[in-house]
């Protein structure tokens, strides 16, 4: 007989990392239906016949949040056997409100008393016997980090499935809730599975608008049952809801005073609070931040590491190993011409020039991921919180945004997590501008082309990002569409840790591999039509291939609209190619400059296409040119995401125009006025346009916010103060 | 013809060749289409992002 088995637990209490003890290699990753909450099922290593169904961290089985709306769903609906409920040991009262929550499901449950080994190192003691009287329950201590105890409570809820034993769920509420809770059992018995009784009742209680639903009573039985509750209700003197959660609470105190002993005083400060006395400090925290991104990119793009490997990566093994020893096998083995031209200058050059940035995005990716495996990226939400406020958004804004640090289609698709519909519109319109690692070729491209590989080029462009981000933030926030108070932001923060190799090497193979997969997919498709377009055209009067590219068909097209880049500093055609053909893909960008610029032929001259753009361009413009491909429309893929989440045409054109225009202006901004100071633009017509621009977006800035409560509040405070 | 193929042996070769890893990059990408996968970096997934633990709680239990 096939048991099923769900693992359920708040987040991080170990439930991956026991779920991947338990399967091993043996898993299924995918999506729950409907959603992009990740589903992952596995069979018991030494035991076929049990699947093992890890579940998504959740706090509870009320439906607030997406995590918790599929875990109930799968508890309920498809009804596993037994339940290995993961507690973390190390913060137990607040894991066992789930626990009370899965034991009146009736589902034969193990609760898993995990981080054993951190317990004990402080001193605590847990009586699990004492904890599983009270709980009604069977309760084994594990760790599963270390691999102890896993096992056996999987047995163990093994075992109770095959057994069939029901769980009693213990009586955890006062008598007039009870009272309340036996009169619903009575009305919809026969309606619900009997095993879910209890929990159904209490649900119905707390009037969940869910099981409400499911369950359809008719109104005279409905007004009969909300007479109970209401009566509870007026007896308490609070709503329904925040009875069941006080009274959990009251009990899970009662059961932890009894059964765990704890050696130091709730005041002790662990190294975790230590360092974040530190880290999230008012006033150290923001400087921290800068410090570590600015250390990241410095170590991933800068002169020690990042550089001299790119620099290999472009000069000897693209350029020398792959293009030259390719173009002698051709020219040995007199491949037409144009064919040669074709593999090297288009297909190699291209994908090569993609390629050539794949060590600093790997180094990149490590000190991400890092990051994230310490706890630290959890820190710079709560940080960021504090500054995203005083612009009305909150750090649950900022954690899409962290997100698009990696990829601009999940950050848009995390922006799901914001209730708030005006919050989520502009943070998607804005989730964008930080540079994913899509962009980060075109950073390095330019900061080796024109800043001979400065680390603050990167640098800077993530903190341009981000600024961004904040003047939006500004703006939009006194627009009516926009206007309202930031929504509160709840998030736990991890205890730091050690980060674990597994985890770090995991998670920058697979957005490497990922990378490399698309250089040779849509990239190097993208390279052949390039390729194809700026080799031919028309040439003294006769259509063919052309000697010169200037006279190339894609010349042609881009030379009609480059006139739209001129006041920012890049209006020539392949520029102008360059950052339409990045639409395809942001990367695309430095593919369609290696096959415009011919990096082969240069390379061969001893140089590289780098040179070249800095004698095509200007320093001042090479930066606008970066400003303006990271923060105006993201790639095809990204933007399909946005139409997704905004769900109508209008919003998802509006946030695309937006990213435009800004993009537009932020670049004039640069180019302009910043080229006028360092004496490589000349006052003219578009500088004044630009003094304009920049006039415009600062009363934009500083204006009195029209609209909404927070700026009344904020006025009247102001008001009462000088008063 | 026998003689053109002769002559551009290496030509031919080296054009199917292109073809073929044209056509299986074409066939990649509409296969990862077909399979929901954007041309993003991340193939529209959260397994391989770094933040996917503060997105998801539940993605990077520790």
């Amino acid at each position: 007989m096939e048991v099923k088995i769900a693992l359920a637990g708040n987040p991080n209490s170990g439930k991956t990392t026991m779920f991947n003890d338990l399967t091993g290699s043996n898993q299924r990753v995918g999506n729950w239906p409907g959603v992009t909450v990740e589903k992952k099922e596995g069979r018991l290593k030494g035991a076929r016949d049990v699947v093992i169904q890890d579940l998504p961290g959740i706090y509870s089985l009320s439906p607030y949040t997406l995590e918790e709306v599929v875990a109930r769903s799968y508890l309920v609906n498809e009804k596993p056997d037994a339940i290995i409920n993961i507690v973390d040991g190390t913060n137990i009262e607040r894991n066992l409100y789930l626990t009370t929550q899965l034991i009146e499901l009736g589902i034969p449950t193990v609760v898993a008393v995990n981080m054993i080994d951190v317990v004990r190192k402080n001193g605590d003691k847990i009586d699990l016997k004492k904890l599983g009287a009270a709980l009604g329950c069977e309760v084994m201590e594990t760790s599963a980090l270390k691999g102890e105890g896993s096992h056996e409570a999987a047995r163990r809820a093994a075992e109770l499935a095959r057994e069939g034993r029901r769980v009693e769920a213990p009586s955890v509420f006062d008598g007039s809730v009870e009272h309340a809770i036996a009169h619903i059992e009575e009305s919809i018995e026969g309606r619900v599975d009997k095993r879910y009784l209890r929990w159904y009742a209490i649900k119905v209680f707390e009037r969940d608008e869910k099981v409400l639903e499911e369950l359809k009573l008719e109104p005279g039985l409905w007004k009969h049952i909300d007479e109970h509750i209401s009566d509870c209700e007026r007896e308490m003197d609070d709503d329904a809801e925040s009875i069941i959660t006080n009274q959990r609470y009251a009990y899970i105190a009662r059961v932890v005073s009894s059964a765990v002993k704890k050696k130091q005083s709730g005041l002790k400060m662990t190294a975790s609070d230590k360092i974040d006395r530190i880290v999230t400090d008012r006033i150290a925290a923001l400087p921290i931040f800068v410090v570590i991104m600015a250390a990241v990119y410095w170590i991933a793009m800068g002169p020690v590491i990042g550089t001299p490997i790119t620099d290999w990566t472009n000069d000897v093994l693209v350029g020398e190993w792959c293009m030259e020893t390719v173009r002698g096998w051709m020219e040995g083995a007199a491949v037409a011409p144009w064919l040669t031209g074709l593999v090297v200058d288009g297909i190699i050059a291209g994908v090569g020039a993609v390629i050539g940035f794949v060590p600093q995005m790997l180094i990149l990716f490590v000190m991400l991921s890092i990051l994230e495996d310490v706890g630290y990226m959890a820190r710079i939400a709560f940080i960021m919180d504090r500054i995203f406020r005083k612009f009305g958004l909150s750090g649950k804004s900022f954690i899409p945004m962290l997100i698009g640090s990696g990829c601009g289609v999940p950050a848009v698709m995390a922006s799901r997590t914001i209730e708030n519909e005006r919050d989520r519109r502009m943070t998607i319109m804005t989730t964008c501008f930080i540079p994913c690692s899509a962009k980060l070729p075109i950073i390095g491209m330019i900061a080796g082309a024109f800043f001979d590989n400065a680390w603050w080029v990167a640098t800077s462009a993530y903190f341009v990002g981000v600024l961004s981000i904040v003047i939006s933030g500004i703006i939009l926030k006194k627009l009516k569409a926009f206007a309202g108070d930031a929504a509160p932001f709840v998030m736990e923060l991890p205890p730091y840790h050690a980060p674990a190799a597994g985890n770090v090497l995991r998670a920058t193979w697979e957005r490497g591999w990922s990378f490399i997969k698309r250089a040779f997919t849509v990239i190097l498709l993208s390279t052949v039509i390039i390729w194809f377009l700026q080799s031919f055209g028309s040439e003294n009067g006769a259509f063919g291939m052309v000697e010169d590219n200037n006279n190339s068909l894609l010349a042609a097209v881009g030379g009609a609209v480059a006139f739209i880049f001129v006041p920012l500093g890049f209006g020539t055609w392949q520029a102008t190619v360059g950052a339409v053909g990045g639409l395809v893909a942001k990367e695309n960008l430095v593919a369609i400059m290696g096959v415009c610029y011919g990096f082969a032929e240069v390379a061969e001259a001893g140089d590289e296409m780098w040179s070249i753009l800095a004698a095509d361009y200007s320093g001042i413009a090479g930066y606008s040119f970066m400003v303006f491909n990271l923060l105006c429309a993201p790639c095809f893929a990204a933007m399909g995401a946005i139409k997704r989440e905004m769900n109508s045409p209008k919003w998802t054109l509006a946030a695309i125009g937006y990213m435009c225009g800004f993009a537009y202006c932020m670049s004039l901004v640069i180019y302009q006025l910043g080229g006028l100071i360092l004496g490589q633009v000349v006052f003219g017509f578009w500088t004044a346009v630009a003094l304009a621009v920049l006039a415009g977006m600062l009363y934009l800035l500083f204006r009195r916010n029209p609209y909404g409560e927070y700026g009344e509040r904020l006025r009247g405070k102001r008001a009462s103060a000088n008063a | 013809m026998l003689e053109w193929l002769c002559v551009n042996a290496a030509s031919v070769a080296v054009g199917l060749a292109v073809l073929a890893v044209v056509a299986l990059a074409a066939w990649k990408v509409l296969k990862d289409k077909k399979h929901g996968k954007g041309s993003c970096s991340c193939g529209s997934g959260c397994g391989g992002c770094a933040c996917s633990g503060i997105c998801h709680g539940h993605a990077e239990g520790k």
